[in-house]
Parts: C-alpha cells; sequence; structure tokens
C-alpha cells in the first residue's frame, strides 16, 4: 500500500506536466484515508495514516503538521462512517468519496488557517467544482484500485476479520 | 489444258534435275549470291521496303508489348518475389529512421536547455547580488498549495528565506531546506507574502497567493493609490530577500469596495510556475553575513 502511493506521489509531483489540469486537482491521499478508514482494522489504519501523511507532508510546501491533522481527521471520519455501514457497492463507494471530498474543502482551510498559512477559511474558491468533480471520479477510481490491490495480494478486509472475530 | 501443260513442265523439270544435279547445285549457288549480292546492295543506303516496313512495324510492336510485359513481370519479381529482402531493409530503415528521429529530439532538447541555460546566464550576469542556479525537480504533492523542489539544500548554502527568481521574473522564497533538496514557496501559494511595489507609481503593497489560482493579490492598497490596469509590479530590496525591479506581473483586475478604504488587485504573475525548469536563488550579501557571523 506504501509502495502504490509513494508510486503515485512520483508520478504527480515529477511527471505534472503531463495532466496539469488532473494534477492541479487531485487530492492523492484523500481516497486513501477513507479506505483505510473503511476497509482496515484501527491500529493497521492509524499506522498507515501516520506513515502516508507524514510522507505527504515532506512532498508539500504546507506547514508541517497540516496534512498529518487533517487526514487524521478524514480517517477518522471514515472510520466512523464504517460504524454504520461498509461502503461494498461502486455507487455506495462514489457517495462516500463526494461526501468526504465535500468536507475535505471545508476541513483543509480550517486546519490550515490553525497553522497559520495564510489561508481564507471562508472563500468560495475553497469550493472549486473542478477539484471536487476530479476527486469525486479519481478518489472513486483509487478506491478501486485499492481494493484490487488487496484482493491480489490477498490482504483480508476489516469485514472479514471482524466477521472472523464475532464468530469466535 | 495450261494446267496439264504445267504439270507436264514440272514432271521434265523434275528429270531434268535428277539427270544434271551437278549443274542445279551450279545454278542454285549463282542464284543465290546474285541475291546476296543484291540484297546487300539494296539495304546499304539504310532505306526499307515496303515489305520490310511492314515487317518492322509487327515485330516492332510485339516487341514494344513483350517488353511492357517483360517489365510488368520484372516488377512484380521485384514487388512480390523479392518482398522478403524488401520488409527486412525496412524493419532496418524503420529501426534507423527511429533512432535518427530520437537523436533530432535529443538535440531539440539539448538546444532549448542551452538557450534556457544561455538566458538564465545572461540574466545572472545581469542582476546584481551573488545568485545560486538550481533545476526544479518536483512540484507540490497537494493541489492546494504552489510550493516546487529544486535539487539544492543546506550543503549548497542555502538557507530558509532565501529568494527564488527566473529570467520571467520573482518565482518565491525558499521555505524549507534539507541536506540536498529545498522546498520553495512560490508567490501564488496563499501563504506567501512578498513586498512589492507598483513600477509606475511607486505604490507599495504585499504580494500573496490566492486559493486555487495562479494568480495574486496585491494587499493593502489604499484606494487613493495611483493603479491601473496591465500597471507592471515589481519586487523591492526590503528584507535583502529580492534585487529591486525584477518583475513580478502585471495588475490584471482591480475592485474597491464603496465603504473600503483598500483596493482588491489581481496581480496576473510573469513567470509560469507549472512550466519551471531552471531557477536562481538569491544569495544576497546580508544574509550570508548574517549566517556567517
Amino acid at each position: 500500500m506504501v509502495g502504490v502511493f509513494v508510486g503515485l506521489v512520483l508520478v504527480r509531483t515529477t511527471a505534472f506536466w503531463l495532466f496539469p489540469g488532473l494534477f492541479s486537482n487531485w487530492d492523492l491521499l484523500l481516497p486513501f484515508m477513507l479506505y483505510f478508514g473503511q476497509r482496515r482494522p484501527l491500529f493497521e489504519g492509524l499506522l498507515l495514516w501516520f506513515i502516508l501523511s507524514h510522507l505527504f507532508s515532506l512532498q508539500s510546501v504546507a506547514p508541517m503538521g497540516v496534512f498529518v491533522v487533517y487526514y487524521l481527521i478524514l480517517f477518522v471520519i471514515a472510520r466512523l462512517i464504517s460504524e454504520a455501514f461498509f461502503a461494498t457497492e461502486g455507487i455506495q463507494i462514489l457517495g462516500l468519496i463526494s461526501l468526504l471530498t465535500l468536507l475535505s474543502r471545508f476541513i483543509l482551510p480550517l486546519v490550515a488557517r490553525a497553522f497559520d498559512s495564510g489561508w481564507p477559511v471562508w472563500s468560495w474558491r475553497n469550493l472549486h467544482l473542478g477539484m471536487i468533480i476530479t476527486n469525486i471520479i479519481v478518489g472513486w477510481i483509487c478506491y478501486q484500485g485499492l481494493n484490487f490491490v488487496d484482493r491480489i495480494t490477498f490482504k483480508d478486509s476489516r469485514q472479514i476479520l471482524d466477521l472472523g472475530e464475532g464468530l469466535a | 489444258m495450261n494446267v496439264f501443260k504445267i504439270r507436264r513442265f514440272i514432271i521434265k523439270f523434275k528429270a531434268l534435275v535428277t539427270s544434271n544435279k551437278k549443274l542445279v547445285v551450279f545454278g542454285l549457288s549463282t542464284v543465290t549470291v546474285c541475291f546476296l549480292a543484291l540484297y546487300i546492295h539494296q539495304h546499304r543506303s539504310g532505306k526499307t521496303g515496303r515489305v520490310d516496313n511492314a515487317l518492322t512495324w509487327v515485330t516492332g510492336n510485339l516487341q514494344e508489348n513483350t517488353g511492357f510485359f517483360a517489365h510488368g513481370l520484372r516488377k512484380i519479381s521485384n514487388h512480390y518475389f523479392f518482398l522478403v529482402n524488401a520488409a527486412k531493409k525496412n524493419e532496418l530503415l524503420e529501426i534507423e529512421i527511429a533512432e535518427a528521429k530520437q537523436k533530432l529530439v535529443q538535440l531539440q532538447e539539448v538546444e532549448s536547455a542551452n538557450r534556457r541555460l544561455g538566458t538564465l546566464l545572461d540574466f545572472k550576469a545581469a542582476i546584481p547580488t551573488k545568485t545560486l542556479p538550481a533545476r526544479v525537480v518536483a512540484h507540490d504533492v497537494s493541489p492546494d498549495f504552489l510550493g516546487i523542489r529544486i535539487d539544492r539544500g543546506s550543503r549548497d548554502g542555502l538557507r530558509v528565506g532565501m529568494g527564488v527568481i527566473h529570467p520571467g521574473g520573482v518565482v518565491g522564497t525558499i521555505h524549507r531546506v534539507s541536506d540536498h533538496f529545498s522546498d520553495v514557496l512560490t508567490l501564488a501559494d496563499p501563504a506567501s507574502s512578498i513586498d512589492a511595489v507598483i513600477q509606475r507609481s511607486r505604490a507599495r503593497g504585499i504580494i500573496s497567493g490566492e486559493t486555487n489560482s495562479l494568480d495574486c493579490k496585491l494587499k493593502y492598497m489604499d484606494k487613493l493609490e495611483d493603479v491601473t490596469q496591465d500597471d507592471p509590479v515589481v519586487s523591492t530590496n526590503f528584507g535583502d530577500v529580492f534585487p529591486s525591479g525584477l518583475l513580478i506581473g502585471h495588475v490584471s483586475e482591480i475592485s474597491s469596495t464603496s465603504n473600503g478604504i483598500l483596493q482588491d488587485i489581481t496581480v496576473k504573475t510573469a513567470v509560469d510556475l507549472y512550466r519551471l525548469e531552471e531557477v536562481l536563488v538569491v544569495i544576497s550579501s546580508n544574509q550570508s553575513a548574517k549566517n556567517n557571523s
């Protein structure tokens, strides 16, 4: 999972010229957080959150800590949602991605402002339509991609682990 | 009756021939020699008679058509029967063309890099402060922050807060430094703040980025200040970060609220931040002195 993330980071940061329209709107780690919140046990999810969000922070000029806090909030939201239901169908995943993308547009300015990064908290520019649509579509594709990686590496999802524990 | 006479003549002639063979051979030889002499004499002039003309016409046409046919056969053999060789040659030629194209692209790339580096060197020589060239190796991973990474770090003498420029204009300031790389906070990032003046009126403000935009805002500009569209905005030497008079951008939009005291000025950056490949880091004398002390 970390390898997939690092690969995507390398593409995103070095091959910017390839898809400038896409890359200038793509929040790379958002679908990962949703996936970890939904499909990974809490401890493993937290470990992955910390490693990936720290790596992410190192690749950005945002003040250190902004992304660690921002993605922790997204992870917690995804985890809380998973207590209510697991998203298994494509349309459910799309709904969750849409919800988290919209929420992220309010959470990030608040967190960035808390770190004094000069962000305007209430600005219509934060709700950039192109960014929201891109993140919903690309996020859904990423989520399915992560699901695929788990399947080919025979990684058990949290549902199966929880069910196993329940039966035991 | 005449037929009877002719037949009688033929019979008599045959009898004569069989009885006088030597005479016949001599006669035929004489006639042949005479015919040959006449024939050679006739054709010496280079002219042809009617019969020869007719024969030439027929044979000529036949030759013409046969030649066309033979040529066609040759073409077919060349194009189809020997296609194996042609295909091999074609493959080799295609490889050669691909290699030549690749070399051409590489040469064009070298030429382009030379041109860019030449511009950078000219620019470096033109500005009064000491600078260090650096290559842009990556862009910011987040879509909400506008940063770039350069291949120079603290081991090259870079420190947080140093200015980063380009022949096109101001790029930003060094935000984070590691041993071999540094992150640059570009002027279009919301967290950025760079001292600037309107070149024409010398009205002073602070350049700062906007969220999700490559344009900047010129903040804290009083309503009474003289600012017009397309006015060049340039850097100042305040804080000894940038050389003064370096282009930041042009005023693209001006608006002011009726009850506010400030103007809302949008500035289009002079540098295309998504296409940067090489930059110069300003190692100003004051900062070096501070660091040395």
